[in-house]
């Protein structure tokens, strides 16, 4: 589940840029918590959008301590974003409940999310 | 081929008959020809449709316009109205970008006097008026400044000499709707929104110098200040940005954990949604003022810029240049209307997620300029072919809530758009076709280049022909701006 989230937030910032751009130069530490895990999942991704959105923030490295069906906590790694260095594919609104689903199959856990970009 | 049950009624309308699905409370109604039907039946657009039939307290029919498209919960291009007692309010029916909606300017400018100074002017307006992703406004509020955009609205910025106050008078609302409460909009919200009022945002965001192209109704558009084929124009469409969709985000979630509560039981989770009467949905319709307030306060200002732009290419005063605004419609959006149900007056609550309000002659809530021609509609296209401007209709009222199309609806991806047109200079074709693009990227330009659209020109006319609205002028685009 630890890796779910973490590919899960590789793949927001793998729309955003291309995530070889991004240097860990600086770390946060994220929390979220939401009524169960399809719903964390969302408000995990939304933590994202709006350090993106507010602060011009892309993380590259997601170190996810903990994962409870309501509560998420991780050490990530990122950096401001740079016109100059990181081409800019697309904003991001927010990640959506529409057809939100995680399951459970024979090689781990898969989660379909959709973005409002 | 999508499972949807559908009944003909007309040529314009198909029926999603109510016993379709387990849960719909009413029917669906969607506007569309025949040919649009063959391309619909394969979307799931259809059956979001038949989704929204299921929420609590809602009137008549879920209806999809002519431009319906697959949305997030909600389609997009669908309406929705709820009663006030038994019915609900969905941000989702609102969408990210609350208000999102579209400004025209109209000016005593011909083709002729703008075609020389083009790039420019499209340069000149890429510099006054912030872009993009993140892009930041030339504005730095103060907190308490916020609280005052998110109260006034377009009143706001004209207090602040950023607009002229007949631009209010035609303004949807008056460019302000009552009842906001700042203190309950999130710090996050804030933080989203403050630096970026007066930006135009990305995606399909857009700024657009026109050229009226044809009419069809001389004396009706003769009432916006539009006399002939040739005359210059402006649109505006973007919304309220980060705000918005913080607020949409928000309050989501607090519906997605209300649900229970309320024994609101729905077929997608993105439909989450509360009582009108209940705290979650007071305290939606309160903030959601905020953002609406906040995306007029933006357009307003934007539309100032654009003014300031011509004065600074064409050396003369925006009055002399005759830069008037139109009209500035909002197409995602819940409001309160009454409406007639069963030959009863009833109070509504009206969800518009990309559908154009289209009020008729002599309706109390439109301009006075306009009562005798009804509310201007403003539907843009694509940036390489054209947008139209239309009049509301009496019929629309019936038909639905008074609601007609907000654009041409995407029929590819952004995704699917990018893949197609790899390795094309959509700048330098679009310029051999006489439109000057200045873009932010130029893969944000690919997603939107006109065969990722449905032409808006079809979508008029079944709107037109269902009586959804009546269409009166068509403009094509001569410089573009986008994030």
């Amino acid at each position: 589940m630890r890796e779910l989230f973490a590919n899960a937030a590789r793949a927001l910032f793998s729309i955003v840029t291309d995530v070889k751009t991004i240097r860990a130069a600086e770390k946060r530490t994220i929390t979220a918590e939401a009524v169960d895990r399809e719903a964390l999942l969302v408000a995990w991704l939304n933590e994202f959008i709006f350090l993106f959105d507010s602060e011009q923030r892309l993380f590259s490295r997601f170190d996810v301590r903990a994962v409870s069906k309501t509560k998420v906590r991780a050490v990530v790694y990122g950096e401001r974003a740079e016109p100059s260095r990181h081409p800019i594919k697309t904003g991001l609104k927010s990640a959506t409940y529409h057809q939100l689903k995680i399951t459970k199959g024979p090689k781990g856990y898969r989660a379909r999310l959709i973005l409002d970009v | 081929m999508s499972k949807v049950k559908l009944n003909r009624l007309d040529d314009y309308r198909w029926e999603i008959p109510q016993d379709y699905k387990p849960g719909m409370r009413v029917p669906g109604i969607v506007f569309a020809d025949d040919d649009m039907m063959e391309t619909l039946k394969t979307d799931p657009a259809l059956e979001q449709v038949a989704n929204v039939a299921c929420l609590p307290g809602i009137v008549k029919a879920s209806y999809a316009m002519p431009d319906i498209h697959w949305g997030y919960g909600f389609p997009i291009g669908g309406v929705a109205a709820t009663t006030m007692d038994e019915g609900v309010i969905s941000p989702g029916g609102v969408g990210f970008d609350i208000n999102c909606g579209v400004r025209m300017l109209r000016t005593d400018m011909t083709l002729g006097d703008v075609k020389p100074k083009m790039d420019k002017l499209v340069e000149t307006l890429f510099a006054n008026i912030p872009t993009g992703v993140g892009a930041k406004g030339r504005l730095r509020l103060s907190s308490d400044e916020l609280d005052e955009v998110m109260m006034k609205g377009a009143r706001w910025a004209i207090g602040k000499g950023l607009g002229d106050k007949d631009d209010l008078a035609v303004t949807e609302e008056h460019g302000v709707i009552t009842g906001g409460d700042v203190s309950l909009v999130s710090d996050r919200a804030r933080a989203r929104g403050a630096p970026q009022l007066g930006t135009l945002g990305s995606g399909n965001h857009f700024l657009e110098v026109q050229a009226v192209d044809e009419i069809y109704e001389p004396a009706i558009v003769a009432a916006m200040g539009i006399t002939e084929p040739g005359q210059v124009t402006v649109l505006i469409h973007c919304g309220s940005r980060g705000l918005g969709h913080q607020i949409c985000d928000d309050y989501l979630k607090v519906m997605d954990s209300a649900q229970k509560k309320y024994g609101i039981s729905l077929p997608d989770r993105q439909l989450a949604c509360a009582p009108l009467s209940s705290q979650e949905g007071q305290d939606y319709l309160a903030s959601l003022a905020c953002a609406a307030n906040f995306a007029w306060a933006n357009r307003q200002i934007i539309a100032h810029w654009v003014r300031k732009s011509f004065e600074a290419v064409f050396e003369k005063s925006w009055g002399t240049l005759g830069i008037r605004q139109i009209y500035d419609v909002a197409h995602n959006i819940a409001k309160m209307e009454m409406h007639e149900i069963d030959g009863k007056r009833m109070k509504l609550c009206v969800h518009r997620k990309g559908a154009t309000r289209s009020f008729p002659p002599h309706s109390r809530f439109i301009p006075e300029r306009y009562a005798e021609i009804g509310q201007p509609v403003l539907v843009p296209g694509d940036m390489g072919r054209y947008s139209f401007i239309g009049v509301g209709t009496p019929e629309a009222m019936g038909l639905s809530f008074g609601s007609a199309c907000h654009g041409a609806g995407r029929q590819q991806s952004r995704g699917q758009s990018k893949r197609e047109l790899k390795g094309h200079d959509l700048a330098k074709e679009l310029r051999e076709q006489g439109v000057v693009v200045k873009a932010m990227t130029r893969v944000g330009l690919l997603e939107e280049a006109s065969s990722a659209y449905k032409d808006v020109a079809k979508v008029m006319r079944v709107a037109h022909k269902a009586g959804l609205v009546k269409r009166v002028a068509r403009m094509r685009p001569l410089g573009v701006i986008k994030g």
